[in-house]
């Protein structure tokens, strides 16, 4: 029926240029020339990959210098990616807890606050950032983007965390404070395993928004050793690397993302169950 | 942070006063820029909200396959804004691209186009942002499609209403609250883009894509004019946050009318 042709143009509409990108990446470089297109390569290879991964052998030190700033990359991107999720995760649950349970002078502000740097158009900030960096000398490592990200993304994560802790149930953590919990221990035995779900889909979020990020990263760690998988892919198209190569890089590029936000999804549906009476069944 | 000191002349800080936001009302490329902005922006915007509100329409209705579709439509919200263009990039070469294979193989061009034209560039740019942000769009309508009780529905259709006027005088009174907010989202989104810009097109041909974030970026990296990027920064914001504002406005009225 209609509908199913429908479904059919939506799921190539969304999948098919993740999926030429595929193609290209394990293609070889002659072969993505040819007219008519090749949809499915004569000679598939895994040598981009095996490229980057620094499995093959280089035809010329050109080429195998891009492969080995994308593996570069790639390694400092999981370097920055990961210390980012782990603190802001932490900075954002102590904050979420504090927001979403108790009244304090200036929550309202500190909250309106936290959204505008949102709505700022990254552009905007970015002059200062580099100033005050290359002032203390941090341009070109890795904590320059880490203490960045986390500032960036704790405000965001603090917004979602702090609507999903005022959820949880008061009354068992009333009953821990009563049988003798100090604030603290409470905190950690009983919040904790039940916030565990929702802190979790936050750091799989911390991970996945500095993975992606690039102005920062390109203007704090462009042409640095450090720089991370998104500034280095494109400034391979500037230049002229061979496009097999560069679409391997972005499949590696959105492996994880992806992977990690259909997991963030089977969360956030976990989380809805609790309280989807009024959504309609599946 | 105060901007207010990067009034700077190349290395040194001048005060120099409003000196800076007058340059930059009246220089040519920044006025240039803006109409630019808005119509990628009017574009993303019309797409997404059409594209999502289809996208909605069709993952409300009951069919086998149905939570599979729901997982693929959420890829391409997974994919990074920078992949995207670097995605599209690849489909739209005016030498390899698939696009351009596509249309040959079909038989409806002779010759492999050059997509990224000075005239097309900002569209395509806009449809590769369209295609990241859409997802997001649809799964709010998708939320707020969700919450029209069925019987309403059935009524209509005893009423005799054919499935066109079931979706104007029914579906629409009742999202369009999620509409607007999805208007919101998209502007606000098009409106900081910046990714797509510097790999897709580099703000090229010429000008031709070259945005207000793009033109800052320009203003700061290439010209070195702190200043004046710092200037049309504000001005970027500024613009951002009145938009912020009425559509603030036109949603609190709204909801106070019904």
């Amino acid at each position: 029926m209609i509908t199913y042709f429908v479904a059919l143009v939506v799921a190539a509409w969304s999948i098919a240029p993740i999926l030429w990108t595929f193609v290209m990446s394990i293609s070889y470089e002659r072969e993505i020339f040819s007219v008519p297109t090749h949809w499915i390569p004569e000679q598939p290879t895994s040598y981009n990959y095996a490229r980057i991964f620094g499995l093959a052998y280089e035809a010329t030190t050109v080429v195998s210098g891009q492969a080995v700033q994308i593996r570069q990359g790639l390694v400092n991107s999981l370097l920055i990616a990961t210390p980012v999720a782990v603190v802001a995760t932490l900075l954002a649950s102590l904050a979420g807890y504090a927001f979403g349970r108790y009244t304090f002078r200036f929550k309202n502000a500190t909250l309106f606050a936290f959204l505008s740097t949102r709505m700022l158009p990254p552009i905007t900030i970015i002059i200062p950032y580099y100033f005050v960096f290359s002032q203390i000398r941090l341009v070109g490592t890795y904590q320059s983007l880490i203490i960045t990200y986390v500032a960036a993304i704790v405000p965001v994560l603090t917004w979602i965390l702090l609507g999903f802790f005022a959820t949880l149930p008061i009354e068992i953590e009333r009953a821990a404070r009563v049988d003798g919990c100090s604030r603290l221990r409470a905190l950690r035995t009983v919040i904790l395993p039940m916030a565990a779900p929702g802190i979790a889909a936050v750091g799989i979020l911390a991970f996945c928004l500095s993975w992606n990020e690039f102005l920062f990263a390109l203007i704090l760690s462009g042409g640095t050793s450090v720089e991370t998988l998104p500034p280095v892919i494109s400034g391979l198209f500037t230049h002229a690397a061979q496009y097999t190569l560069m679409s391997a890089a972005v499949i590696l590029s959105i492996i994880p993302t992806v992977v990690l936000s259909l997991i963030f999804q089977k969360y956030i549906t976990q989380l809805r169950i609790v309280d989807a009476v009024s959504v309609r069944a599946e | 942070m105060s901007l207010n000191d990067y009034d700077v002349i190349r290395g040194k800080m001048n005060f120099v006063g409003l000196k800076n936001y007058l340059d930059a009302i009246q220089d040519p490329a920044t006025v240039g820029a803006i109409p630019r902005t808005i119509l990628f922006s009017a574009t993303v915007v019309a797409a997404s909200v059409l594209l999502g509100l289809a996208m909605a329409l069709l993952l409300n209705e009951d069919f086998r396959g149905r939570s599979v579709l729901r997982t693929i439509v959420l890829v391409p919200w997974g994919v990074s804004e920078f992949a995207t263009s670097a995605i599209w990039r690849f489909i739209l070469s005016d030498s390899f691209g698939s696009l351009n294979g596509l249309l040959y193989a079909l038989g409806l061009i002779k010759n492999y186009q050059l997509w990224l034209s000075e005239q097309m560039a900002i569209f395509w740019v806009a449809a590769a942002f369209a295609w990241h942000f859409t997802p997001l769009g649809a799964f709010f309508l998708l939320a707020s499609l969700q919450t029209i009780p069925q019987d309403i529905h059935k009524a209509a259709k005893v009423d005799g209403a054919g499935p066109f006027r079931r979706f104007w005088n029914v579906t629409l009174p009742h999202i369009r609250y999620a509409v607007l907010i999805v208007l919101v989202l998209a502007t606000m989104e098009a409106f900081r883009a910046f990714d797509v810009f510097y790999v897709m097109t580099g703000g090229g041909p010429g000008v031709a894509t070259e945005v207000l974030t793009f033109h800052i970026y320009r203003q700061e990296f290439y010209y070195f004019n702190l200043g004046g990027a710092a200037a049309t920064s504000y001005i970027l914001t500024l613009i951002i946050l009145v938009l912020a504002a009425v559509y603030f406005v036109m949603l609190t009225r709204r909801r106070r009318g019904r």
